[in-house]
C-alpha cells in the first residue's frame, strides 16, 4: 500500500552521512542540483525511476535498499535484532 | 567577490539565477516580502496611470516611469530566489524544478486568464472612466505575466545546505 501523498521512502541521508558525501558532491553525480537532493531526504519529492536508479548506482547498492513505499525499520532496531543471540 | 558588468553578460542565465549573491533573497521571509513589493508596485503603477489618464497630468505619468526600474529590480530578486525556474531553459533544469515550474504554471494559467479577461472586458465592453480602463489593464497586464513566478516564490520550500 502506497503511503500518505505518495511519498516514496529512503536511505539516502544515511548513506550519504555514512560515506561522507556532500548533497552537493551527490547532486553533481547524478546531474541535478543539490536542493533536490535535500527535496529527496526531506521526503518532499519523489524521484523518478531514472534518478532513483542514478542514486543507487552511485551508492552501490540495491535501488530497493535506498527507496522504499513504506517507512524503513530504524537502523536501531535492526542493530538490536542483530545482536541478539541465536538460538 | 565583485564582478565586472562584461564578465556578468558572459554569464548564462543559469549562472546568474543560481548566483550566491542572490542568497539574501532565497529564504521564505525574503520571497515573500518580494512578492509583495511586486504586487505593491503594480497597484502603485496602474493608480499612477490611471490618475494620470484622468487628469492628464504628467506628474502621475512621471511616477509609471519611476516604478519601472523598481519592477526591473525586482523581477530580477524575485527571479534569482527561485534560481530563475520560469525562466531558464528547460534543458537546464531539473526533474524536481519541471515539475515545480510546471505545477505553477498549471495552477496560474486560469486565474491569469480571468483576471486578463476580466480587465479586458471592463475596457472594451464598459462606459467606465478612461483612467479606470488604463489604471485595471496596467494592474492586470503586471499581475498575470508574473503570477506563476510569484506562486513558485510564495510557496518555495526552504532550501536545504548544500
Amino acid at each position: 500500500m502506497l503511503c500518505k501523498h505518495n511519498i516514496m521512502f529512503n536511505r539516502i541521508a544515511l548513506l550519504r552521512a555514512e560515506r561522507n558525501v556532500s548533497r552537493k558532491a551527490l547532486a553533481e553525480a547524478v546531474g541535478v542540483n543539490f536542493q533536490t537532493v535535500g527535496y529527496l531526504e526531506r521526503g518532499d519529492y519523489s524521484p523518478s525511476l531514472e534518478l532513483a536508479l542514478k542514486i543507487s548506482g552511485f551508492f552501490d547498492v540495491p535501488v530497493e535498499l535506498l527507496f522504499s513505499l513504506t517507512p524503513f525499520e530504524p537502523l536501531t532496531a535492526q542493530l538490536v535484532r542483530a545482536a541478539e543471540p541465536t538460538v | 567577490m565583485a564582478r565586472t558588468l562584461r564578465e556578468t553578460f558572459a554569464l548564462s542565465r543559469r549562472e546568474i539565477m543560481n548566483d550566491p549573491q542572490f542568497d539574501w533573497a532565497r529564504n521564505r521571509t525574503a520571497r515573500r516580502l518580494l512578492c509583495l513589493a511586486y504586487v505593491g508596485l503594480a497597484v502603485i503603477g496602474a493608480a499612477c496611470l490611471g490618475l494620470g489618464t484622468a487628469d492628464r497630468n504628467l506628474w502621475f505619468i512621471g511616477g509609471v516611469v519611476l516604478t519601472l526600474p523598481l519592477f526591473v529590480f525586482v523581477i530580477g530578486s524575485i527571479n534569482a530566489s527561485v534560481r530563475g525556474l520560469t525562466e531558464i531553459r528547460t534543458a537546464e533544469l531539473d526533474e524536481w524544478q519541471i515539475a515545480r515550474r510546471d505545477a505553477m504554471f498549471r495552477i496560474c494559467w486560469w486565474p491569469a486568464l480571468i483576471l486578463l479577461s476580466g480587465a479586458g472586458y471592463v475596457a472594451a465592453m464598459t462606459a467606465a472612466a478612461p483612467g479606470l480602463k488604463a489604471a485595471l489593464c496596467f494592474g492586470a497586464f503586471f499581475l498575470a505575466m508574473y503570477l506563476p513566478t510569484m506562486a513558485l516564490a510564495w510557496g518555495y520550500p526552504e532550501e536545504p545546505e548544500p
